[in-house]
């Protein structure tokens, strides 16, 4: 190649890199701005769990009994296990559920502080397949009505996202 | 490339530092994108936390308060096996919500409530919250409204039920509310446009003897296009005919008047399901802790709990269930009072 030709050639080499970089960066920003929308809807996803999470410890299937002031955000565990074993053996009932539940699999842990362990109790589970999923959590008490212990927990639900 | 003459290779230089910063750069991109993109498992985020804080605290402040959700364009959606309450484009899904669900006709439903969706955290003292009753032909209600009259959108959605008016004025005077009664009906809903004052007073005694009679009290908030639109204030069941109303019962502390009779029955099986599980969970709850409890005598009365609740919860069709449960109801709450009233930490039957 003489240098007269590669003079000639040289804008257009570089008017062709400076048209990929465009495109690169038009893709990245397309692919940031698709993200950031998906991240919004799991944001409100999200906020949707946690409103889900603050209702499943008022419902009467599985809310502390009493007066209301003290048991806010209180799942009684006998009530948990009752629930647990109820909606697994009847697919009807599941269903009956999936309205005010979702496509969710919804787990109680029990945890031992002083033992360090956890014990985890599957409430209900509808989840999709799926590749990804997100887990939203919260903490509540958690009433042994046998004993009147009162335990920490976690409430946490996942669901597919993907 | 070719060695060969100064120049040459000073131009070779100029564009294949443009590539090398071309392809860093397309590095870069890629390592981006591919960042953004690797995330496997979303958790909530700090900004998600703190949206959660304030819609707890929000939740915190209507758990407070008494809400208006009357939602006068409701449809009653009776789908895939739920009560769902629609407005529009918003749905909601009616949780704990205690129920009356009368037949009725005319294209419409109202809820009112004061416990919906998202739990108002105030679990009523004998806590079935999913009642429902299924109110039937036999069913007449007494609304009894001040002179602004409110109940005027109640009656407009129940053409075709057994309704009577009574103003407030008359509450105090014997057989008023009697004398309104049409027919000889198996449950009296009595809807006092007012305060619990006002339900409290309500002179009951001229009553047909054989009727449940179920009071709620709504406040009226506002009125807007004709439509009022009720604030559920409190609401007591009254007794049996005679007695006084207990004041802290909130069984009957809502109404749903569903759109249509297919509708109301849609609602009613779904309710009584709902009602079913909720009573199942309950006699499996207390069949468990009847052995484990310390106290014997608290043991004995789980016991008689589990089996009075698994003998309701057992009741195969959704009329004979409802029949079992109402008629169960006074020995439910004799037993939770016993529950709750012995010493030391005996636990309630639900």
């Amino acid at each position: 190649m003489r240098r007269g030709q590669l003079q000639t050639l040289e804008p257009v080499i570089i008017v062709i890199v400076l048209t990929v970089l465009l495109l690169a960066g038009g893709a990245y920003f397309l692919r940031a701005s698709q993200d950031d929308e998906s991240r919004r809807a799991a944001s409100v996803s999200a906020r949707d769990d946690l409103a889900l999470l603050e209702r499943l410890s008022s419902l009467p299937e599985l809310a502390c009994s009493g007066p209301a002031s003290a048991n806010r955000m209180c799942v009684d565990l006998a009530k948990a296990e009752a629930f647990a074993g109820i909606i697994a053996g009847d697919e009807t009932l599941r269903v009956a559920y999936f309205p005010i539940l979702g496509a969710t699999n919804l787990t109680l842990r029990v945890l031992d502080i002083d033992e360090g362990s956890s014990r985890a109790m599957a409430l209900y589970d509808a989840s999709r397949n799926g590749t990804r999923t997100r887990a939203t959590r919260t903490y509540v008490t958690v009433l042994d009505p046998a004993t009147g212990d009162v335990r920490f927990g976690m409430l946490e639900i996942r669901r597919s996202i993907g | 490339m070719p060695a060969g003459r100064a120049g040459q290779t000073e131009t070779s230089f100029q564009w294949v530092f443009v590539l090398i910063a071309g392809i860093a750069l397309l590095l870069l991109f890629l390592m981006l994108v591919r960042g953004v993109s690797r995330t496997g498992e979303e958790q909530a985020t700090a900004g998600d936390l703190r949206a959660a804080a304030s819609l707890m605290a929000s939740l915190a402040w209507e758990g407070s308060s008494v809400r208006n959700v009357t939602l006068p364009e409701a449809r009653v959606a009776c789908r895939a096996g739920a009560l769902t309450l629609e407005a529009g484009t918003a749905t909601v899904g009616v949780d704990s919500a205690p129920i009356y669900l009368p037949p009725t006709v005319g294209g419409r439903a109202r809820i009112v409530t004061r416990d919906l969706a998202l739990g108002d955290g105030t679990p009523a003292p004998f806590p079935f919250g999913g009642v429902a009753y299924a109110l039937d032909a036999r069913t007449a209600y007494l609304i009894v409204e001040d002179q602004r009259g409110l109940g005027d959108s109640l009656i407009r959605d129940l053409p075709d039920a057994n309704i009577a008016r009574v103003q407030v004025d008359d509450l105090d005077r014997p057989g008023a509310l009697a004398g309104a009664v049409q027919g000889t009906p198996r449950t009296i809903v009595l809807v006092i446009v007012g305060t619990d004052a006002d339900l409290a007073r309500a002179n009951i005694s001229g009553l047909p003897a054989t009727a449940d009679v179920r009071g709620v009290a709504l406040q009226p908030r506002s009125e807007r296009g004709g439509v009022a639109t009720f604030f559920t204030h409190d609401a007591g069941r009254l007794a049996p005919v005679g007695g006084a109303p207990y004041a802290h019962d909130r069984i009957g502390v809502g109404m749903v008047i569903a759109a249509d009779r297919d509708a109301a029955w849609c609602a009613t099986d779904v309710a009584a399901e709902r009602a079913r599980a909720i009573v199942a969970i309950a006699a499996v709850r207390a069949g468990e802790l009847s052995p484990e409890v310390a106290d014997p005598a608290c043991g004995a009365l789980l016991g008689q709990a589990a089996d009075l609740l698994d003998a309701v919860a057992s009741r195969a069709g959704t009329g004979a269930f409802l029949d079992a449960l109402v008629g169960a109801e006074p020995d439910i709450i004799a037993l939770q009072g016993n529950l709750l009233t012995r010493p030391g930490d005996c636990p309630g039957v639900a």
